[in-house]
């Protein structure tokens, strides 16, 4: 084996001697070599073009489906965007509405209560001045009885038969005595 | 080996000395390079970023052509990292390993396909990057560097305590690991990739036509294999060292 090498060696060393190019068909051993490659390229290029296009299939599938996906998602979306839109759009009309219910009823609120207070201030000022009238009745009522009282009794102790007699006089004087 | 041996001790001691072949050497400072091999690197490399520009150049929702390929690689590459690191922290090093497994897999099937016996050198001969043992202790020991970053990363200095747990017993063989996994990785893909160029060679010298056919395609396989091998256990190295030993 050793010798075989150093044959080799001393083989090139002889032979080459500068940069050039060696022509020498059996020497390069380019019959087999162009075989060999011309074996791997007939067996080998099937299988690698097979592997490589089924991969390119694979990756493109792979790729549609995801993007299907996508649109997909992208249509719901738009489905739920349009939904929420709408949800909005009643939540608003409902917010909407109760204002104006709830402004009805506090302006109907507001009016009855209104009116409510007038009716009991005209209540109260009825109760007040029928109050005042029984009040000024009863005192005129009073006054009349104190004064007819002090008058009977006045009467009792002033009108004796001289005082009488002088006022019957005083009044005929009145009468006829000018 | 001179690179080895400047990266192990400033060039004042040789480590190791390991030559397969003739070289085509180029003298750089202090430094001699096998220049086929950097020749080489560099056309796979351009190769790798050409076809990564291509493919991101134009990037397109429905992957097509070169990017559908790119990216069927990059799925592969990165189902590999997770099945090694594991869920939780295979995004870090899926660029690690990827670059190494695309580097050597196009490395090795340059090697295998490509006729570079047609561009003849000044001596040594264009064949692919791994098969110069240069290459595959360089892309070892960043491997290395790489498991005892990531482990330094995660746990500070507390990721040394592995080497005396479950028993510090085992203290020279923990050791002893962190050399041989460069060096089994290293010498592994070297290996298998110079066999098989070495018995294409000599196949093709002693019977030029057909017979080395079978051999070739077998090349091609292990080529493969050995491209995926480097970055699994690369991957398996970084998740030891990522991985908690308390629970």
């Amino acid at each position: 084996m050793i010798e075989t090498l150093l044959f080799l060696a001393a083989a090139h060393s002889e032979v080459e001697s500068g940069f050039g190019l060696n022509l020498n068909i059996f020497e390069t051993n380019l019959i087999n070599l162009t075989l060999l490659v011309g074996i791997l390229v007939y067996f080998g290029k099937p299988v690698l073009t097979n592997v490589l296009s089924e991969r390119r299939s694979k990756i493109a599938e792979q790729i549609k489906a995801v993007e299907q996906k996508q649109k997909q998602a992208e249509v719901t979306l738009a489905k739920e965007q349009k939904k929420l839109e709408e949800a909005q759009a009643i939540a608003a009309q409902i917010r909407s509405d109760a204002t104006t219910n709830a402004q009805k009823a506090r302006e109907t609120i507001l009016a009855q209560g209104e009116k409510e207070v007038q009716r009991l201030k005209e209540m109260a000022g009825k109760d007040l001045s029928s109050e005042q009238e029984k009040a000024i009745a009863q005192l005129r009522e009073r006054v009349v009885a104190l004064s007819l009282e002090k008058a009977s009794s006045q009467i009792g102790t002033l009108l004796n038969d001289e005082a009488q007699r002088k006022l019957i006089d005083n009044s005929i004087a009145k009468l006829g005595g000018q | 080996m001179e690179i080895l041996g400047a990266l192990t001790f400033l060039n004042t001691y040789t480590l190791a000395e390991l030559e397969v072949g003739e070289h085509f050497l180029w003298k750089i400072g202090n430094f001699t390079v096998h220049g086929q091999v950097f020749l080489n690197s560099w056309i796979v490399i351009g190769l790798l970023v050409i076809a990564s520009l291509a493919a991101t150049r134009n990037l397109q929702k429905i992957p097509s052509g070169i990017q559908n390929f790119m990216e069927f690689v990059l799925e592969f590459i990165r189902d590999l990292v997770r099945n090694q690191i594991g869920e939780k922290e295979y995004r870090d090093w899926v660029p690690f390993i990827g670059t190494l497994f695309l580097f050597i897999f196009v490395s090795n099937w340059s090697g295998a396909l490509v006729p570079w016996k047609l561009i003849e050198l000044p001596s040594g001969e264009l064949a692919a990057p791994t098969n110069d043992i240069n290459t595959t202790v360089a892309l070892a020991l960043l491997t290395s560097l790489a498991y005892f970053y990531a482990g330094l990363k995660k746990k500070g200095l507390s990721y040394f305590k592995h080497y005396i747990e479950p028993t510090p017993v085992l203290l020279p063989i923990a050791i002893l690991e962190d050399f041989t996994k460069p060096l089994s990785l290293s010498f592994r893909l070297f290996g298998n990739i110079l066999a098989d160029e070495l018995v294409v060679a000599v196949l093709v010298l002693l019977v030029p036509l057909f017979i080395p056919l079978p051999v070739m395609a077998l090349g091609l396989f292990t080529s493969a294999i050995q491209a995926l091998v480097f970055a699994t256990l690369a991957g398996a190295y970084i998740h030891e060292a990522l991985e908690d030993h308390h629970d």
